[in-house]
């Protein structure tokens, strides 16, 4: 099949015109793939960011993959309004709430330290990860996150990080530690981890 | 800008070569996509304030034993692109 790639420049070599689409069809599948996208975009001034819009729409229809696997990268790291709802068009897909978790996971290090991870959906078989360790009446020790994953990558009931043995839980419970460790954390004056404030929807009701 | 210093600082003690080239805004997407298609051969950065008149600037980090593919992969897409070199090889 020839593909009519309207965003190249016309004097590209047919190699270059392979490696371009290779390149976003891969994002369909490939975590690392759509992880390095997302990271590159979210470098990039607006108009770098518009030039990145309007190659995917004239060549995103030319791909055997769904548009979601090209816009849904940009979505997870977009923040202008005007670009999140021209790639929501585009894509046809939209970021669900933090609060939407898929599989909430918790488990008990020897000295009582606590693990959490979180697995959120995002689109096509991608999740995002978010993992917490704390002590429930001290606070966090670090929260990190996976940003685009594939579920089948993610942890699961019985899974270890870091030494720690995860289990499924509720998201309530899970939500109701980490709430209870955001509490011990400002009482203890320490500012909190970044990763946290973004994902306070989480937690907000658990925390008025 | 701090945490782009920082990064430089990392890659350049991580030993890894540096290329500073810039394209036209409406393909460095087209760039990374290139980039990516050969794992390893470098990684793609904006520095903050990377794009004015049209042009965006990148840094791409290499390794001492990629950088001459990078070198030769650059030299031939350079015209498709609107590459060009800031600061020299």
């Amino acid at each position: 099949m020839v593909h009519e790639f309207k965003s190249l420049p016309p004097d590209v070599d047919p190699r270059m015109r392979g490696a371009w689409r290779v390149w976003l069809s891969s994002l369909a599948e490939d975590a690392e793939a759509a992880t390095a996208a997302a990271l590159m975009y979210a470098e990039l001034p607006p108009d770098a960011r518009d030039a990145w819009l309007e190659a995917l729409e004239e060549d995103a229809p030319e791909l055997d993959v769904p548009g979601v696997a090209v816009y849904g990268p940009l979505l997870t790291v977009e923040n202008d309004p005007a670009r999140q709802k021209r790639i929501v068009d585009r894509a046809r897909w939209r970021l669900g709430p933090v609060s939407d978790v898929r599989r909430a996971l918790l488990g008990t290090a020897a000295d009582g330290v606590r693990m959490v991870a979180l697995v959120l959906p995002l689109y096509l078989s991608f999740v995002r990860l978010i993992v917490c360790r704390f002590v429930k009446d001290d606070g966090f020790e670090w929260v990190e996150q996976d940003p685009i994953v594939r579920d089948d990558d993610a942890p699961v009931s019985g899974s270890t990080i870091g030494g720690v043995q995860l289990f499924a839980s509720s998201t309530e419970s899970v939500v109701n530690e980490l709430a209870h460790a955001v509490l011990a954390h400002r009482r203890n004056g320490r500012d909190m981890p970044r990763l946290l404030c973004d994902c306070a929807d989480l937690f907000s009701a658990k925390l008025a | 800008m701090d945490s782009f210093r920082e990064l430089v600082a990392s890659i350049t003690a991580d030993g890894m070569i540096v290329r500073h080239v810039e394209v036209a805004t409406e393909q460095v997407v087209f760039l990374k996509s290139i980039l990516e298609v050969y794992p390893g051969i470098a990684a793609v950065h904006a520095p903050p304030g990377a794009a004015k008149g049209g042009r965006a600037s990148l840094m791409l980090a290499s390794t001492p034993g990629l950088v001459g593919e990078l070198d030769a992969m650059l030299a031939d897409i350079a015209d498709a692109v609107s590459l060009r070199h800031q600061g020299g090889l």
